[in-house]
């Protein structure tokens, strides 16, 4: 952390602070206080930061980035909606793809290896479209929607 | 994230008309990206490779839904650069009607993902899954996997 330079207040290292955990989070989950702190620092006050809702898209069978990702937005005072993300291990076979009418683009082809569209590409697209589809239900305004893969 | 509140702000100072602003994305090349009139914040958008996180309008969310996407489904990092008409492929293009989703983003970025591509640690949750065949084929075929992710 930089240390702070004449014209800086004290104050002015609090959201570096929150910067610098947030950064060790991110790839660590949550930190622990020592015991010899005996007022834990303040909890961030929590807000959906001006938007009517935040989303948050995780897989069931990736806990370890949920824990991750509500450590971080818990730090820095975001709240939240889970969104259980559409997986293409478990969630997308013959009979889901009949029963939402998906077809794939006919030219579509990946560019890298030239293969056609994954169960894995359809469940995360299917986990952005539920995620529209309820912004438009609840007549939203402004939405964030977040992957958990982010810091 | 209180950057997010200075945006809005600014989103309301300049009065622009927008559907979607990435937050964090990944750009595949360095294209010249123009910055939004009497901005310092935001950027016009290029082609897009893989969506970290966006703010997204009610409208935006409509135009998204209403292009019925599922009957001619691409990767959504493909889908929602065609709807902001930036993608490089035209043909894929052709198959979309109305592409005028507003699209912008935050410059520099507001999140990162926590690992690139290649990154010791790196996982994807879609590149290493079954291939879906073509529409009219009953059958799903397994990826023949040359490569493998970590």
């Amino acid at each position: 952390m930089l240390p702070l330079d004449d014209r800086s207040k004290l104050e002015d290292d609090l959201p570096n602070l929150t910067n610098l955990k947030v950064e060790i989070m991110a790839y660590h989950g949550s930190l622990m206080y020592l015991d010899f702190l005996q007022e834990p620092p303040p909890k961030a006050v929590k807000s959906s930061l001006g938007v009517d809702k935040v989303y948050l898209i995780n897989l069931e069978r990736r806990p370890d980035r949920l824990a991750k990702m509500k450590a971080v937005l818990a730090e820095i005072g975001v709240e939240f909606q889970l969104v259980r993300a559409v997986d293409g291990k478990n969630d997308v076979d013959e009979k889901f793809i009949a029963r939402l009418g998906i077809q794939m683009m006919p030219e579509f082809k990946e560019p890298y290896h030239g293969r056609a569209i994954t169960r894995g590409e359809i469940g995360c697209f299917m986990s952005h479209f539920n995620t529209w589809n309820d912004v438009v239900k609840n007549s939203y305004d402004f939405v964030i929607v977040l992957e958990d893969d982010v810091r | 994230m209180s950057k997010i509140e200075e945006l809005h702000k600014h989103l309301k100072q300049i009065k622009l008309d927008w559907d979607l602003i990435f937050l964090g994305r990944k750009i595949l090349r360095d294209y010249e990206e123009a910055w939004v009139d009497n901005s310092n914040l935001l950027v016009h958008v290029n082609y897009t490779y893989w969506t970290l996180g966006y703010m997204l309008t009610n409208r935006g969310a409509k135009k998204l839904i209403d292009e019925k996407p599922l009957s001619k489904i691409v990767p959504v990092d493909e889908y929602l650069p065609i709807m902001y008409d930036k993608h490089p492929n035209d043909k894929w293009k052709s198959f979309y009607q109305n592409r005028n989703l507003l699209a912008y983003s935050v410059h520099p970025q507001f999140i990162f993902p926590t690992h690139y591509t290649g990154e010791p640690g790196y996982l994807s949750d879609t590149e290493d899954s079954k291939v879906l065949c073509e529409p009219n084929c009953d059958q799903i075929i397994p990826e023949s996997s040359n490569h493998q992710e970590l």
